[in-house]
Parts: C-alpha cells; structure tokens; sequence
C-alpha cells in the first residue's frame, strides 16, 4: 500500500514537471536609434526578445510626455522581425515632448506579457539660445543715423532762406 | 386708431419674443452631456450627478503625471461633502480594462496608501474627443451643479497648495470649486 502511495505521488509529480509551465519572455537587448533622438523625430527601436515557447506578436508601446505634468496616450505598434531581432519605426508626435517612454508587449502561447516600462529623455533644440548680439555702444538706438541727417536737412533749408531773403 | 392697433400688436409680440427666448434660453444653454461605463459595466451620464459639482478626470493606469494627479484628487474628495461634490476618473485608454482599473486602484492603496474611493469608469471615445486636446492626461474638466462646462485644463492641476518643485502656474483648484459650493 505504502509503495502504491509513494509511486503515484511520484508519477504526480513528474506530470506537475512536464506540464506546459509558460515561461515570461525576455527582452534581451534593446536598440534606439538615433541614440539622442529628438522630439518629432522618427525612432528606430530594435529588440532582441528570448523565449522558450514560441512569440507570436511583438507590440512596441510608446508614451510621449512632457515633463512631469503632462503625458500623451499610449501608441501600440506591431514590430516586424528582422534578422531575428524585433523592430519598428515611429515618428513621435508631439514637438512639445520632453521624453517618451516604450515597453513591449509580447504574445506567447496565447498569452501576453508586458514588460516594465523604459524612459528615453529626448534631445531639445537649444533654440535661439541667449541674446539677439550684444549692445555695442548704442549703435541699436533706433533713429540714431537719421538724426544727423535731419540736422543737414534742417540747415540746408535755412542756407536756402537766407538766400532768397538776399 | 388702426396705427395704434398695429403698432400695440407689434410691441406685444416682440414682448412675447422675448419672453419665450427667456423662458427656454437657460435650461438647455452650456449644459454638456457625456456618458461613460462604470466599473461594473453600466451605463453612467453626466445627468445622473445633476446637483453636484462633477470633476471629470480623464487619465490612464501608466501615465505617471495622472497618478500624481490621483493624490490631489483625493484631497479634493476629502474636503468637500458627497451631497455637493462627485470626482469622476475616466480611463480614456482604449487598451485598458475595467480589471486593469481596478488592479490599479487597489494596487495604488497597498503601495501608496490612499483610497481611491470615487466613480470610475471607461471611455468609448466620445469624451476624449469632446475634451481632451492632443490626447494630453490628465485634462481635467469641471462642471457645475446644472452641468455647464467652467474650467477645462491639460496637465497636472493641485487642490490648494503647489508642491515644490512644480511650476508656479499650476492651476489651483479650489478657488474654482469654492465659487459653486459654500
């Protein structure tokens, strides 16, 4: 009795082992190019993604925020497999965005996982940057040039006046 | 006495013109209506909150600006009574699901702490059309006791004080709830 016992528990035990136990998909490597990306730019994003079942779909999914107060909705984009890794383009959206954020979605053994997600700090334009050139000793005062002339002007007339006065 | 006649006809019609516009200008004018599904799948209107003031917020589980948004909410919830003020988060992300929300709520009082204890519900497109700009969340709206539209705004909005760190232009919320409930 004691031996049937002991072997059934056994052969449970090897089923409970050889059951489909789905094993979570892993990203190994991921490439963003360009490396600074900036905002409104288009992204390539490639992934190297492991698993030990096989991975039907692969879905990027991207968030563009700005700063701290402001996100934008999700994008979900289905990435194509290239030479064994998982890639796709996007052209992000919004030229206001600071940052974007991208994680993955993977469908294995009809059964989706979602990775934890990734900051990308986007490159800004430095834009004007600083000053319209620098005050060069009143040149910029607006008129300055004319004020000679109109003196000239002025004078000229006078000399005119006397003239005709003679 | 015929021109009179006419004449006290035209100045009682246009009287009468002007009091009809009256009588049915205000009940239909500003008022705005949105419907929503709640959690446990029923069918929510802006109308049913009719009374109170209605803070619409419309977020997502994995916007971190909205979830910053949830701690002010809560304040706002705190302060204010159920009779006079209703918060309603909507999740205006097609991807996410009532499950995903509720997860979310409960997973935000283990780990934070705070209860988020007021309507929420899902989107089927209608409101972020209607009042959200650029798919930008949180966008906050709120709306009077009749339903008229006062204060609509992108980003991040606190309750009364500014946090340090955040800009000095964040909206405050309390004075525009403070200008519908005594």
């Amino acid at each position: 009795m004691k031996k049937i016992l002991i072997l059934t528990i056994v052969i449970l035990c090897l089923c409970a082992l050889n059951s489909n136990v789905i094993a979570a998909p892993v990203v190994e490597e991921v490439i963003i190019n360009p490396v600074e990306p900036t905002p409104s730019s288009t992204v390539t994003i490639s992934a190297t993604i492991t698993s030990g079942d096989n991975v039907d779909k692969v879905c990027l999914i991207i968030q563009e925020c700005k700063g701290e107060a402001l996100c934008f909705l999700r994008v979900n984009r289905t990435m194509s497999l290239v030479d064994s890794n998982y890639q796709c383009e996007y052209k992000l959206q919004h030229e206001d965005a600071t940052l974007f954020k991208y994680n993955f979605a993977i469908l294995g053994n009809g059964e989706w996982f979602e990775t934890e997600g990734t900051n990308v700090t986007l490159k800004l334009d430095s834009g004007n940057g600083g000053t319209n050139g620098g005050d060069d000793g009143g040149s910029g005062t607006p008129g300055f040039e004319f004020i000679p002339l109109l003196i000239a002007i002025f004078v000229g007339i006078l000399l005119l006046k006397r003239k005709r006065s003679k | 006495m015929k021109k009179k006649k006419i004449s006290l006809i035209i100045v009682f019609n246009l009287l009468l013109i002007l009091f009809l516009s009256g009588c049915f200008e205000d009940e239909e004018e500003g008022v705005h209506s949105f419907t929503f599904t709640a959690l446990d799948g029923s069918e929510k209107h802006l109308s049913d909150y009719r009374g109170k003031v209605v803070i619409l917020d419309m977020w997502a589980t994995r916007c971190v600006p909205c979830q910053f948004q949830m701690t002010e909410l809560k304040k706002i919830y705190e302060n204010y009574n159920r009779n006079d003020l209703e918060i309603i988060s909507v999740d205006v992300d097609p991807y996410e699901s009532a499950q995903l929300i509720q997860s979310f709520r409960d997973l935000f009082k283990e780990q934070v702490g705070i209860e988020l204890d007021w309507v929420f519900g899902m989107d089927d497109g209608s409101i972020s059309e209607k009042y959200m700009e650029e798919g930008a969340i949180p966008t906050l709206c709120i709306f009077d006791q009749k339903g008229r539209l006062h204060f609509r705004k992108a980003g991040v909005c606190v309750y009364s004080e500014i946090p340090p760190g955040f800009p000095e232009d964040t909206p405050l919320l309390a004075p525009i709830i403070d200008e519908f409930i005594d």
